[in-house]
């Protein structure tokens, strides 16, 4: 009878803890590949035939997330709008640029190519696309204090669970027209943490969003840097040809020079107002 | 705020659109902006001077030539100013707000106004001149795909001239 007691007993503990010492290592994977993208199905290299770049500042300019491989693949709409917003902010004070678009995900086909490339270009009215590309991956391990968690008190209290998010994205520049890419540069991440077994979820979630932020703080500077050196090499490559458009864009401003001119004026007319009293 | 973001495109002064028949771009081109630090000081500057031209020509007096001058400026800057596709701002009517509330001051001003008067045009004249060779491109900062029109502020300083002169004042009070 106390045998019974003691199997009854040992198979309830291993019942209540199983989530737990069932749940070994685990993780997932988010990607869009820009050659997934771009050159679906490719059996072959692509042909390039040499042609001239015509870029004629200030650019119209569109930024996209390249589409994902598969449905739920990568960050909810939302913030991939958040990111390309940040992105959009740091080069809009460039001159060369003009308008920089926002293209969201749902213009972007999965393996659409430089078709959908060019509708999209198309639609958004912009000669340049800018494609985020994106591989996250997030690893979810089990340390020694997940053996707490068959306490189920554990569960909610320890962290028993670890988690490492790395996060790669890299922008790509192309000429739509001439489907060139232009220059590119990569932004990484790494996020580690812990969390209980109940949090893990939405802590990794945060993570992972947290990853792309940490990627794009990286890539901005980067993504400057060889806009810099694109801008440098153009000027000696014959296959970059720019040209200044036609026409510009006028604005009245008076400027704070004007602010100044405005106090003067108040003064004199505050003179001359005592001055006849 | 989609009619937020779009009014100003639908209200400001565009080339093509002129062409076409929007003649509304004509006036409503002069009360859009780019950013609101150029809204707040255009604006200011307009208010400064309209107070002090308005007690000198009255108000109706200044509402027509606003409403005038307006139209003045838009059809000078298509004709001299081919190149510009797209104008905003309201800096063309404050200069001319500006010169006609100095001409107003000018016989009523003493020696040492009259000199701060006198400096003040030569200050007008040589920022003109300075925005027209593009130095001065960096005193602003507005968006840096738009050029500063010195035309309108030359513009608007012959309107304001004219009316100035058209409703001349004596040393009287006014």
């Amino acid at each position: 009878m106390r045998l019974l007691r003691t199997l009854i007993l040992f198979f309830a503990a291993a019942a209540l803890a199983g989530c737990a010492s069932w749940n070994g290592s685990h993780g997932s994977k988010q990607t869009g590949s820009i050659v997934d993208y771009l050159y679906p199905d490719a059996k072959e290299a692509p042909a390039m035939t040499p042609t001239v770049t015509r870029l004629r500042p200030p650019v119209r300019v569109g930024i996209a997330f390249v589409p994902g491989a598969g449905w739920g693949s990568g960050l909810p709409e939302a913030q991939k709008i958040k990111l390309l917003e940040r992105v959009k902010e740091s080069f809009s004070k460039h001159p060369y640029i003009g308008k920089i678009e926002i293209i969201p995900s749902q213009y972007m086909r999965a393996k659409g190519g430089f078709t959908n490339l060019e509708q999209v270009s198309r639609m958004f009215d912009v000669e340049v696309v800018a494609l985020l590309s994106y591989d996250q991956v997030r690893f979810a391990d089990n340390n020694a204090l997940s053996v707490l968690y068959w306490t189920i008190i554990g569960a909610y209290v320890i962290h028993g669970d670890q988690y490492d998010v790395q996060t790669m994205l890299d922008a790509s520049v192309f000429d739509v027209q001439s489907r060139k890419l232009l220059f590119r540069a990569p932004g990484t991440s790494q996020i580690k943490g812990s969390a209980t077994m109940v949090s893990l979820g939405e802590k990794s979630r945060a993570a992972q969003i947290d990853g792309y932020n940490a990627a794009v703080d990286q890539l901005i500077p980067q993504l400057q840097t060889e806009l810099d050196n694109f801008r440098e090499r153009i000027k000696n490559d014959a296959s970059f040809n720019v040209e200044n458009k036609a026409g510009y864009k006028g604005g009245g401003d008076t400027g704070w020079i004007g602010l100044v001119f405005a106090a003067l004026l108040g003064g004199v007319a505050y003179a001359v107002r005592r001055r006849r009293a | 705020m989609p009619f937020a973001d779009a009014a100003p495109e639908l209200l400001e002064f565009d080339r093509h659109a002129l062409l076409a028949g929007e003649i509304w771009r004509l006036w409503t081109g002069h009360l859009v902006h780019y950013s609101w630090r150029q809204t707040l000081v255009d604006g200011a500057v307009a208010l400064v001077a309209g107070l002090i031209a308005v007690r000198a020509y009255g108000l109706r007096r200044l509402l027509a030539t606003m409403a005038l001058a307006a139209p003045f400026i838009s059809v000078a800057l298509l004709l001299a100013a081919p190149d510009c596709l797209y104008y905003r701002g309201s800096s063309g009517l404050a200069v001319m707000l500006s010169v006609m509330a100095g001409a107003s001051l000018w016989p009523r001003a003493g020696n040492v106004a009259r000199l701060a008067l006198a400096v003040m045009t030569l200050s007008l004249a040589a920022k003109i001149a300075a925005e027209a060779l593009l130095i001065a491109q960096g005193w602003s900062d507005m968006p840096t795909d738009v050029r500063i029109s010195w035309q309108a502020h030359l513009l608007g300083a012959i309107a304001g001239g004219v009316a100035a002169w058209r409703f001349r004042l004596g040393a009287g009070p006014h």
